[in-house]
């Protein structure tokens, strides 16, 4: 179980920092950071910056993600923003608009 | 990861929301959020968690603290060791004690006199 879930019928409208996983089922805009894994349901519409140490894609997001670790954009997934992780995967059925920078 | 079968968002310990938090379903707050919460369901306040702000929502239970005012549908129940500061609209207001609670209530109801008083 994730340490911050925030439901499919929730909306924030701000920023969210947290030490644990976060789980977004609902909508987002403003900025999300984690020290720890983030991910991006199905469904959910999300307008922010997000930063955690992996972050997973499966909604849509608007914004520029940033992982220590990694970035997965799932299928179905949609990403308009730029990435920077040290990997980086786009699965079939995804979108994808941006730049990658993977610290080469 | 198993979801729960009902709607419930949970804010972890960790975790600061600066900000708007609106929507269908229950939230259970065990970090801290400073802004307006508006919900169509149930808040909590777990032990440990904050809120700095008002909040309106199906009904409320306070473990933590909360400095703001509350508009609830349903009732209100302040726990022992909660720490409340603001207004408080309810159809019920419960306190326990062990709470520190700073706070003006309006709850409506009928205040049912007996016949003597309707008699009158």
């Amino acid at each position: 179980m994730a340490g911050t879930v925030i439901g499919a019928g929730l909306t924030i409208e701000g920023d969210i920092t947290s030490d644990e996983e976060v789980v977004v089922q609902g909508n987002l805009r403003g900025k999300l950071s984690s020290s720890d894994a983030v991910s991006i349901g199905a469904g959910s519409v999300v307008q922010a910056d997000i930063a955690g140490q992996s972050v997973s894609i499966a909604g849509q997001v608007n914004g520029d993600v940033t992982a220590p670790e990694r970035v997965d954009i799932q299928a179905g997934g949609r990403l308009v923003g730029d990435v920077k992780a040290a990997r980086f995967t786009i699965a079939d059925g995804a979108s994808f608009k941006g730049a990658v920078d993977m610290e080469v | 990861m198993a979801r729960p079968s009902t709607e419930v968002s949970v804010l972890g310990p960790s975790t600061r929301v600066t900000g708007r938090v609106t929507g269908e379903g229950a939230v259970r707050i065990e970090g801290s959020v400073r802004g307006d919460l508006q919900l169509a369901g149930a808040v909590e306040v777990a032990s440990g968690g904050s809120v700095e702000g008002n909040v309106a929502a199906a009904s409320l239970d306070i473990a933590g603290s909360l400095l703001g005012d509350v508009t609830s549908r349903g009732p209100v129940s302040i726990r022992s060791g909660a720490v409340v500061r603001g207004d408080l609209r309810g159809s019920e207001v419960a306190i326990e004690p062990g709470s520190r609670v700073s706070v003006r209530i309006s709850s409506d109801f009928d205040l049912d006199l007996g016949p003597a008083a309707k008699r009158r």
